[in-house]
């Protein structure tokens, strides 16, 4: 206890220092839970943004299409019938479910045009697969009995399309024979989904399939749970009572759909892990070296402890316990710290990507708590704070009281 | 002799009071006669593309060859040398000359223009003779660009896979050249027009030299293709057609 007495009293004399060496151990604090809150924010943004804007849940399709689903092709589609309704109508924390047909097409506005997907949908499920009517800046979203087009704020502008202009869409029905598509437009979204701003229209499923000569049938049916934990749950439930009668098609999560920012969101972990690593080794150095300077500018003081007949092991702990000591304020300081900082990330957020940075998300990037950064930044802290202060101890230790007393080096 | 003069006789009135259209060939007989002249089974072409769009204008240099349904159209002007183009049955594929590795052309490409020109690279794609993709009829006779033509429609046949579903000929009289052709959409939306600019006579085969083509979904668009060297008889390596 003495021990534990004479640390604290070697933290008070010195205030300044401790404060200052504290203070570096808050802000490293402060940095990496910020920081780790607002990365896991953008992959949450991304995940999210795939999950309400291109591929929902689960997705079930015909096995041929799904490797050859990027060129949008029209063959191997899916057919909606009485039977995989009733089935689809018993799948477990099922909110809603929408067929869709993507395909390739030129947006045309009479004097240039731009190729884009073209999506026909049913706008009344639609709404309840997707989030598009959220985002809905002008107009409305079709109902299955209306016509019109809706599409994204970027494309328009860039088309110079306003509500109620006609858009032509130019492409190739199953066959391959040329077609056009002249639609209304009666809506424009601008969703934080780049790929819907800049590069989608959508139809109505009706017109587009007669358009396409698909018979009625959908390149895929998007599905949406009651909540993201259910997922598998619901995937093995189609496997086993819909795949299981239907063998040609198949069912995927919306993770394997967004591969690429799956793929895209595990590299930049990887980049995040490093550049946390790099952070962690930083502060860990700056705290080593604080910790050092701390006890060669006590030598003397530890010369004088070993002349007054303290012992080896009794010195070194006064350090370890002065340095966790340091590392403890520097954790309650950075905790308070980063707790506002993560509080304002999470609920006023950063203006951090650019549209074309080739993620699905433009909007303002939000953080997320994440109470188990908090818990590692702090045992590292500590651990790294305790064994610095060891080894400038033990140096400091061995020389011989006359030669520390005399500080010789 | 008398009789017979007699039976002679009925026999010139007879063809000279026949209906006027009695010899006139069929839609199928005009586009089999323009098909034999457009359609060529292997030819080496020195060729040239003039892309006009607004004050815009781009000039491309290709050797095009064609044998059976292969063809290789290989950019010779400085901007793109060594570009090729190569389609393999219904494959389309393309080469740069400094990547390794071809990369084929996906189905969601055919339907855009190729080299920001007039036509898409669907247009390069259909090989086929018209006369096995279309149904024809003539709606009318009429002066275009001065020449007797005949005005001949096709709608695709059932079953066939053809990039545009409805078609409008202008086929000279005289020549059976296809002055111009309107391609329509399923719609019956007008897309492109084909406009023969020059046409040259090759032995007994006369031949489009030079046409114009208009993508009518895009304003102030034209791309002039002009065929600057033509050998209907080349000798073609089979290697000009692997990948």
């Amino acid at each position: 206890m003495f021990l534990v007495r004479l640390a604290v009293r070697n933290l008070t004399r010195n205030k300044k220092r401790t404060l200052i060496v504290a203070m570096i151990i808050a802000f490293g604090i402060v940095f990496f839970v910020m920081f780790n809150s607002l990365v896991l924010g953008l992959e949450r943004s991304y995940f999210d943004n795939v999950i309400d804007f291109e591929s929902g849940h689960l997705q079930l399709v015909d096995d041929d299409y799904w490797p050859r689903q990027d060129e949008l092709p029209l063959h191997n589609l899916i057919t909606l019938d009485e039977q995989l309704q009733q089935n689809l109508s018993q799948v477990p924390n099922l909110k809603s479910y929408s067929p869709q047909i993507r395909f390739s097409a030129n947006i045309n506005n009479g004097l240039d045009e731009l190729p884009i997907t073209a999506v026909g949908v049913d706008g009344e499920r639609k709404k309840e697969v997707f989030k598009l009517e959220e985002h809905l800046i002008a107009g409305e979203l079709f109902t299955a009995d209306q016509s019109g087009a809706v599409l994204g704020s970027s494309l328009a502008e860039l088309m110079g399309f306003e509500l109620g202009d006609y858009l032509l869409l130019v492409f190739t029905t199953a066959e391959g024979v040329f077609n056009t598509l002249e639609v209304e437009i009666v809506g424009v979204v601008n969703t934080p989904n780049p790929k819907v701003n800049d590069k989608q229209v959508y139809i109505p499923y009706q017109k587009a399939s007669g358009a396409l000569n698909t018979e009625d049938k959908a390149t895929e049916i998007v599905m949406r749970l009651e909540s993201d934990t259910s997922i598998m749950e619901a995937k093995e439930f189609i496997k086993n009572n819909i795949v299981a009668e239907i063998d040609k098609y198949a069912v995927y999560s919306w993770r394997d759909s967004a591969q690429d920012v799956v793929a895209m969101t595990e590299v930049q972990d990887i980049e995040n892990r490093i550049i946390t690593s790099l952070f962690l080794l930083i502060a860990a150095i700056g705290i080593i070296n604080v910790i050092i300077l701390a006890a060669l500018e006590r030598i003397k003081e530890i010369g004088m402890m070993k002349a007054m007949g303290m012992k080896e092991w009794q010195i070194i702990k006064i350090f370890m316990i002065e340095g966790l000591g340091i590392g403890v304020i520097g954790s309650i300081i950075g905790s308070l710290m980063g707790g506002v900082g993560v509080y304002w990330l999470v609920n006023y957020g950063l203006d951090l990507i650019e549209p074309d940075f080739g993620l699905p998300v433009v909007e303002r990037t939000y953080g997320v708590w994440n109470l188990s950064a908090f818990i590692f930044v702090i045992a590292f802290t500590l651990i790294v704070s305790l064994v610095a202060s060891i080894f400038p101890a033990y140096w400091a230790v061995c020389k011989e009281p006359v030669d520390a007393l005399g500080g010789v080096n | 002799m008398r009789r017979l003069k007699l039976v002679g006789f009925i026999l010139v009135a007879s063809i000279l009071l026949l209906p006027p259209g009695a010899f006139a060939l069929t839609a199928e007989e005009i586009i089999e006669r323009g098909d034999e002249n457009k359609y060529l089974e292997q030819v080496r072409m020195e060729t040239e593309l003039i892309i006009k769009d607004g004050k815009r204008e781009l000039t491309k240099e290709m050797i095009i060859y064609i044998a059976g349904d292969s063809v290789v159209v290989e950019f010779t002007n400085p901007d793109d040398k060594g570009t090729k183009y190569l389609k393999i049955g219904d494959d389309l594929w393309v080469l740069f000359p400094n990547a390794g590795e071809p990369v084929k052309i996906s189905n969601q490409m055919l339907e855009r223009t190729m080299v920001s020109g007039d036509f898409s690279y669907q247009d390069l794609m259909e090989q086929e003779q018209l006369l096995e993709l279309y149904e024809f009829e003539i709606v009318g006779e009429e002066s275009y660009q001065g020449r007797d033509s005949y005005l001949i429609e096709g709608s695709a046949k059932e079953g066939v896979e053809t990039s545009y579903s409805h078609r409008r000929i202008w086929v000279d009289q005289e020549r059976f050249i296809y002055l111009k052709e309107e391609l329509y959409s399923q719609q019956g939306r007008l897309l492109r027009t084909v406009e023969a600019e020059e046409v040259e006579q090759f032995g007994e085969r006369w031949y489009v030299t030079e046409s114009v083509i208009n993508y009518k979904l895009r304003a102030s668009s034209q791309t002039v293709f002009r065929i600057k060297a033509i050998d209907f008889e080349p000798e073609i390596s089979e290697d000009t057609f692997k990948l």
